[in-house]
């Protein structure tokens, strides 16, 4: 996996390319906590990963459910991606009401196609 | 016929059907070797076979499909892949099935020691670890299996460090998918903040609804490996009876009956007009996930029932062809009795009897169309049949092969579908053994080594039309005419068109292979396919083009049982021509023939058209009129003319068979019955001109 931060003032986004696997999830976490730690919004885009499995799944969920604690706003882009798309679907993450942490309304996974 | 004979020929007929679709999809299988959907259409198709075969006593065609469905079940799992071996094994086998479906009972059916020498093919292409597991592995799944559909609600929750086993947490749902309509929904709440997640461990669980005809102990083998490290909870939650017609439950009744809230706390959130599933997580009683898994499982339930239902009104149902050839003979007694009531309500002129001989008239043309809209089929079947003909004749005659087809929906009368088969077969033996070229030959003019066969159908008015299209090296108008020439059939010095000189191939004994083979070559094929052709009241017509390809296109009525046709009078007889071929009318007086010097021309705008005088012809006598009338046609590409007393007008025509002793008078095909209750024969122009051509020649 590569990953490509860019802070731009309040808005960190963060661009992962290739493969997202769990070996990356580690990785991902320290990163997404640093990037918590200093912006209100984070952008994770997600258009150019090949493959994401299952655990990148798990961690975009406590991702989300971290930063909506913190009352900050995690977005995800890219969502057309068939990497996550495919995952989605063959997981079951697909849904039509938001966890319950998801107080803004921005579950990643709802009425995901 | 007992109950059990009239179960065993449905199964017959499904089996035979279920044999198109295998052929089919291995034809197609072999071009596309990883679609998992033909793979799987392989597999059903003989799994159910093989289901229906036990139920009805098939024992030989239940054990010998058995190993084919084996096979093809390692394929469906990713074990074995497909070769063309494969396919030839299995194109072989389903013609075993085929035999022995059509083996009377007690007789001994197909060839036993083919079958052996098949199976024995089959258990060297299965892996070692699958060979020893027949009959046992066949008993073991039967056991599994419940005589009806049930609809399973399924939890399961992983250990947390099942991928520390190497197990993908994942890996259990293609397999229930693969057991039945499966619908899936993961728990999410429990997954754990950034700062707390370990992220190799699984802090999912899901919620299954499946619906299958397998029982329990086949979804707890799903979980074999893990079932001590999971938490694995499997309940009924439908039965999906066909009788069962109890609403679907609301997502409340649901969450009740899983025991997420009790039927109190429902009924106390009830009460306020939100919906149940907002309200119900408002008040902290169950999380949205538990809302979501509640909402899947109401989805998957109304979806399986919503699906039982279209296929209950889609639910169609056979009729055996006699039947319907009986009731299209007795529509067309109806409609001639129902000329018989215009005719005689208008000629009493009584309004009420018109009143109802006009509603009769509506209601017998509906039922007319209808019945006959019943015997039309699509035509996609008879070009289906020979994909299996191009793939061996061209690996019989070492040519590369591709069909395409075009038009599949276009439909026909059966009658005419049913006599279409052999005829086209002759064409497409002849296309390939005769116009395309072999490989080398094709790359050599530039061609690509594969030759096309493109069989294609459209509708043109009241007619088909089906077109044989190859790119093959086209036929060459010279090798024709001199072949003709040599034979006698035509004169040296005939001037004729390139569309006249390819139709000489249809001329019986014409042949110009130089090599006879035993596909083509023998000089008794293309006047047998214009004999067939004939019979069904359609023409050919021969496009070529030499080394580009060569078009041969039938036209076909779009049904053999009613005609549009000209009701004519001679000598206060009446008669029938097609509607199809009549140009135009004129008449004809003593100075026309004058004019034409003896000879039986009329000037048309100019051109000369020959006739025939139907008066002359059948030899009636009495007083004919001082102008009579022409009936200008096109009799194979060419305009005739028939002189008639009166033309009457159009009639649409009920085709009725002439009896036993008239069945080969010459230039007449049939008969019809009017309204009068008079019959009135219906000529066959084409008959009518060969037999005056003839006769010319004689002289």
């Amino acid at each position: 996996m590569e990953m490509e931060i860019n802070n731009s003032g309040d808005v960190c986004i963060m661009n992962l390319k290739g493969d997202v696997l769990i070996d990356d999830i580690d990785m991902l976490r320290t990163r997404m906590i640093e990037a918590l730690e200093s912006s209100d919004r984070i952008v994770l885009n997600v258009e150019n990963v090949t493959v994401m499995d299952f655990f990148s799944l798990q961690f975009l969920c406590s991702a989300h459910r971290t930063s909506a604690g913190l009352n900050k706003h995690f977005e995800l882009t890219g969502k057309k991606s068939d990497a996550l798309r495919d995952i989605v679907k063959q997981s079951g993450f697909k849904r039509e009401i938001g966890c319950i942490y998801d107080k803004f309304k921005k579950c990643f996974w709802v009425n995901e196609d | 016929m007992s109950m059990t004979d009239r179960h065993k020929e449905v199964f017959r007929e499904e089996a035979s059907e279920l044999l198109v679709e295998l052929e089919n999809s291995l034809l197609e299988l072999e071009e596309r070797p990883d679609d998992e959907e033909l793979i799987s259409r392989v597999f059903r198709a003989m799994h159910t076979i093989k289901g229906s075969g036990a139920m009805f006593g098939f024992d030989q065609i239940v054990t010998f499909t058995h190993e084919i469905e084996t096979v093809f079940d390692q394929v469906r799992n990713g074990r074995l892949s497909v070769t063309k071996e494969l396919i030839d094994l299995t194109l072989e086998s389903r013609d075993q099935i085929r035999q022995m479906l059509d083996a009377a009972e007690g007789e001994s059916a197909g060839d036993p020691g083919k079958r052996q020498k098949l199976v024995s093919a089959y258990k060297r292409l299965l892996p070692d670890s699958v060979r020893p597991e027949s009959e046992e592995g066949q008993a073991k799944t039967k056991d599994k299996e419940v005589s009806e559909h049930l609809t399973y609600r399924i939890y399961f929750r992983p250990d947390q460090d099942i991928i520390m086993r190497g197990i993908n947490p994942l890996m259990f749902l293609p397999e229930l998918a693969d057991m039945g309509e499966c619908t899936f929904i993961a728990n999410t709440c429990s997954i754990p903040l950034l700062s707390d997640i370990d992220p190799a461990k699984c802090y999912v669980s899901w919620n299954i609804i499946l619906t299958t005809n397998l029982g329990v102990d086949a979804i707890k083998d799903v979980f074999i490996f893990v079932e001590d490290e999971c938490e694995l909870k499997i309940d009924v939650i439908d039965r999906c009876d066909p009788a069962d017609d109890t609403r679907i439950k609301m997502v409340g009744e649901i969450l009740a009956e899983r025991g997420d809230i009790s039927h109190e706390a429902l009924q106390k959130v009830l009460s306020k007009q939100k919906r149940i599933g907002e309200l119900l997580v408002d008040e902290g009683l169950v999380s949205p996930d538990q809302i979501q898994s509640a909402l899947t499982e109401q989805k998957h339930i109304k979806s399986i029932r919503d699906k039982r239902q279209k296929v209950e009104v889609d639910t169609s149902i056979r009729v055996a062809s006699e039947k319907l050839d009986m009731l299209v003979n007795l529509v067309g007694e109806l409609v001639t009795v129902q000329a018989r009531l215009t005719q005689t309500a208008s000629s009493n002129s009584d309004p009420e009897l018109l009143l109802i001989s006009e509603e009769v008239e509506r209601l017998s043309a509906e039922l007319r169309d209808n019945t006959m809209s019943i015997r039309m089929l699509p035509i996609g079947s008879t070009f289906s049949k020979f994909k299996r003909l191009v793939r061996d004749l061209s690996g019989e005659l070492h040519k590369e092969m591709e069909l395409t087809t075009e038009g599949a929906e276009t439909e026909l009368d059966k009658t005419v579908i049913d006599k279409l088969g052999d005829p086209m077969v002759h064409l497409i033996r002849n296309s390939i053994d005769h116009g395309i070229e072999s490989p080398d030959e094709r790359l050599a003019k530039g061609k690509p080594a594969k030759g096309n066969l493109h069989l294609s159908a459209r509708h043109s008015g009241a007619n088909v039309l089906i077109e044989i299209k190859d790119d093959g090296k086209g036929l060459d108008p010279d090798v024709i005419k001199s072949k003709a020439v040599e034979k006698g059939l035509v004169l040296h010095d005939a001037v004729m068109t390139d569309r006249e000189i390819f139709s000489l191939i249809l001329l019986p004994g014409f042949s110009t292979a130089k090599i006879v083979t035993n596909v083509s070559g023998r000089g008794v094929g293309m006047d047998v396919v214009k004999k067939a052709i004939d019979s069904l009241r359609g023409t050919i017509e021969i496009d070529s083009e030499k080394n580009i390809g060569t078009t041969i296109t039938l036209r076909l009525p779009l049904t053999l049982a009613i005609i549009d046709g000209l009701l004519v009078n001679i000598a206060q007889e009446s008669f029938v021509l097609p509607l199809s071929s009549v140009q135009e009318c004129i008449e004809l007086t003593d100075q026309d023939r004058a004019d034409a010097h003896g000879k039986n021309t009329v000037a048309v705008r100019g051109e000369l058209v020959p006739y025939i005088s139907l008066r002359d012809q059948f030899g009636m006598t009495g007083q004919k009129p001082a102008i009579e009338q022409v009936v200008i046609t096109e009799v194979n590409g060419m305009r005739v003319g028939f002189v008639v007393d009166h033309v009457i007008g159009e009639h649409q025509t009920v085709l009725k068979n002439l009896g036993r002793f008239y069945r080969d008078a010459e230039g007449i095909s049939g008969a019809t019955i009017l309204g009068n209750g008079s019959v009135a024969l219906i000529l066959d122009m084409q008959k009518l001109v060969e037999s005056v051509e003839k006769r010319e020649v004689a002289r």
